[in-house]
C-alpha cells in the first residue's frame, strides 16, 4: 500500500498572516533605554542602573499603568500565586515531588500540599511518606495550582481541590507560556465534547468532557476506560488546534480555540498540520476574532 | 550576511551567523536546573573547530559579562557552539552567534556584545579577514564591543602594530560593529512585528 509523504523545510514559510497589530508597540533589544522616570515600578525583562531603566531582554514594552516589562517571543514560565499549571513527576523524594513545569527551576509537589485519599485532615506520617509512590509516581501528569514562591524563584504547588489532580487519558500540547491568555478560569468544557485544560505555563491538556458527578476519590483515580473513536478524533483535531494557533502566534484562550476548532471542520483531522491549511485555519481564525471585536 | 534567529525547535535559543568564510549554529538551552556536581553557571561547548579551548575561554568570559546573573540565580546556562564552515575570523563569529541567540533564548542580558575581526595586511585594514588574509597579515585583533555607548568590553590582538594603527583599527571596528547592532535590531523588528 503506497503512502504520500510530504517534506517541509522550517525555513520556506511561505505564508505570511495579515492582522491587525496594535500601533505604538515599542520594539527593543538587551542594553536599551526604557525610561529615565524614576517613577515606573519595573517588571520581568527590565533592570534599573543608574537611575535608568534598561530592557534586558528582546521583546516588545507593555505598560500597565506604572509597570514597565518586556515580553520576548518565547520564555520560560515565570510563576505567580495562583496560576494553574499542568506538570510532569521527574521524582519522588522525602515529603514531596519534584514536577517539571517549563519554568527556570523544577517546581515543589510537598506532601502535605496533597488531599490525601478519602479526603481525611491528619498529620503526615511515615506511612504516608513511604505510600507517596503509590499516588504520584515519576513520569505522571498533574493539574496543580501555584501556591507560593520560594527564596530562588522555585514554585510551590497545591493540589488541595478536586479539580486538580493527576490526569488520565488525554493529549497534551506544549506551546510558550506568554500565549496563554490570564482568565479567570483555565478548565473549559468545549461545546465539541472534549474538555481543555490551558496551564499558565504553556502545557495545554485535552482529554475527554469531565462529568462534575465522578470526583470521589480526590484526584488521584485515573479513569482508564476505553474511548470511542469518534472522541478520540475530536481530541485530536482540538490538538492539532491549538497547535495551529500557537504556531501562528495566536493568544490562546477558549474563543479563540472555538473559533478555529469550528474553522478546521472542513479539513480532515490529518490534514490539519500541513502549512497550507495551517495558515488557512488560522487567517480565518484572525479574521473572525478581529470581525467581533470592531 | 543574514543572520537566522529560533530555527531549532527544542532548544530555548538557537541562532545562525555566517561572516565571509565561516559559520556557526549556536544552541542554547537553559535557564535551567543547578545540579551539585556541576562546577559553573554556564557552559560553553564547541564542536567542529580546530582550537576550541582557547575560543571557549574567550567566549564564556564575554558571555559572563553579558549576563545579568541576579535576574537568573541558581540557573545553569548551556551554550553549544557548532562550526559549520571554519575560514577566518572565527571568534568573532562565535561571539556574535552567541548573542543573538542568548537574545533568541530571552535570557536577561545587560546589553548586547558584537564582536569584529580586524587585519592588518600591509599597511591596509581588513574588515572579518579570511583565511588567508590573517595569515598574511601583520596583526590580527578580534575586537568585542557592547550597544550602550559603544564600549569596548574585550580585545584579543596577536602581531606587531603601532598605536596610530591600533587607533585605526579601533575605529573601522566602530563602524562595522554599529552596522551589526543594526542589522540585529532589525532582525528583532522583523521577528516580533511578523504572525
Amino acid at each position: 500500500m503506497a503512502a504520500s509523504v510530504r517534506v517541509h523545510l522550517s525555513r520556506d514559510n511561505p505564508y505570511k498572516l495579515e492582522r491587525i497589530s496594535p500601533a505604538g508597540t515599542q520594539v527593543v533589544v538587551p542594553g536599551d533605554v526604557i525610561t529615565s522616570d524614576t517613577g515606573f515600578m519595573r517588571g520581568h525583562g527590565t533592570y534599573y542602573e543608574n537611575d535608568k531603566l534598561y530592557a534586558s531582554v528582546a521583546g516588545s514594552v507593555e505598560k500597565i499603568n506604572k509597570l514597565i516589562c518586556v515580553t520576548p517571543l518565547k520564555t520560560r514560565y515565570n510563576g505567580e500565586v495562583g496560576d494553574v499549571v499542568v506538570g510532569r513527576i521527574t521524582s519522588v523524594e522525602q515529603k514531596r515531588w519534584r514536577v517539571e513545569t517549563h519554568s527556570r527551576l523544577d517546581s515543589i509537589l510537598l506532601l502535605s500540599s496533597v488531599n490525601l485519599p478519602g479526603g481525611e485532615l491528619r498529620r503526615r506520617s511515615e506511612e504516608d511518606e513511604r505510600m507517596m509512590r503509590h499516588y504520584l509516581q515519576e513520569g505522571d501528569l498533574i493539574s496543580a495550582e501555584v501556591q507560593s514562591t520560594f527564596s530562588d524563584g522555585s514554585l510551590s504547588l497545591h493540589t488541595r481541590s478536586l479539580k486538580y489532580g493527576k490526569l488520565g487519558q488525554g493529549t497534551l500540547v506544549q506551546v510558550s507560556p506568554s500565549l496563554i491568555k490570564r482568565s479567570k478560569t483555565h478548565f473549559h468544557n468545549m461545546p465539541c465534547g472534549a474538555s481543555i485544560i490551558l496551564g499558565n505555563n504553556g502545557y495545554v491538556w485535552v482529554c475527554p468532557s469531565i462529568n462534575e458527578e465522578d470526583e470521589s476519590a480526590g484526584g488521584f483515580a485515573q479513569n482508564l476506560e476505553k474511548i470511542a473513536p469518534s472522541d478520540r478524533e475530536v481530541l485530536a483535531r482540538l490538538a492539532n488546534c491549538v497547535k495551529i494557533l500557537a504556531a501562528s502566534r495566536i493568544m490562546l484562550f477558549d474563543t479563540t480555540i472555538l473559533v478555529a476548532y469550528e474553522e478546521s471542520l472542513k479539513h480532515e483531522v490529518k490534514e490539519l498540520l500541513r502549512p497550507d491549511v495551517m495558515h488557512d485555519v488560522a487567517q480565518l481564525t484572525i479574521q473572525r476574532m478581529e470581525a467581533e471585536h470592531s | 550576511m543574514d543572520p537566522t534567529l529560533g530555527m531549532l525547535k527544542r532548544s530555548d535559543g538557537s541562532a545562525e551567523f555566517g561572516m565571509k568564510e565561516s559559520s556557526v549554529i549556536v544552541s542554547i538551552y537553559g535557564p535551567g536546573e543547578f545540579t551539585s556536581n556541576q562546577e559553573q553557571p554556564i557552559e560553553v561547548c564547541l564542536y567542529g573547530c580546530s582550537s576550541p579551548a582557547a575560543i571557549s575561554r574567550f567566549l564564556l568570559q564575554i558571555i559572563d559579562q553579558v549576563i545579568l546573573h541576579n535576574q537568573v540565580p541558581r540557573s545553569t546556562i548551556r551554550i553549544s557552539v557548532q562550526t559549520i564552515q571554519e575560514g577566518g575570523s572565527l571568534l568573532s563569529t562565535c561571539i556574535n552567534g552567541a548573542t543573538l541567540a542568548l537574545m533568541d533564548a530571552a535570557i536577561p542580558l545587560r546589553y548586547l556584545a558584537a564582536a569584529v575581526t580586524v587585519a592588518l595586511v600591509k599597511e591596509e585594514i581588513v574588515i572579518f579577514p579570511t583565511k588567508a588574509q590573517e595569515e598574511e597579515a601583520s596583526a590580527v585583533m578580534t575586537l568585542v564591543f557592547n550597544n550602550i555607548r559603544m564600549e569596548l568590553l574585550a580585545c584579543e590582538c596577536n602581531g606587531l602594530w603601532q598605536p596610530a594603527e591600533f587607533h585605526r583599527c579601533l575605529d573601522t571596528a566602530k563602524t562595522a560593529v554599529s552596522d551589526l547592532f543594526n542589522i540585529y535590531r532589525e532582525k528583532m523588528n522583523k521577528k516580533l512585528s511578523l504572525s
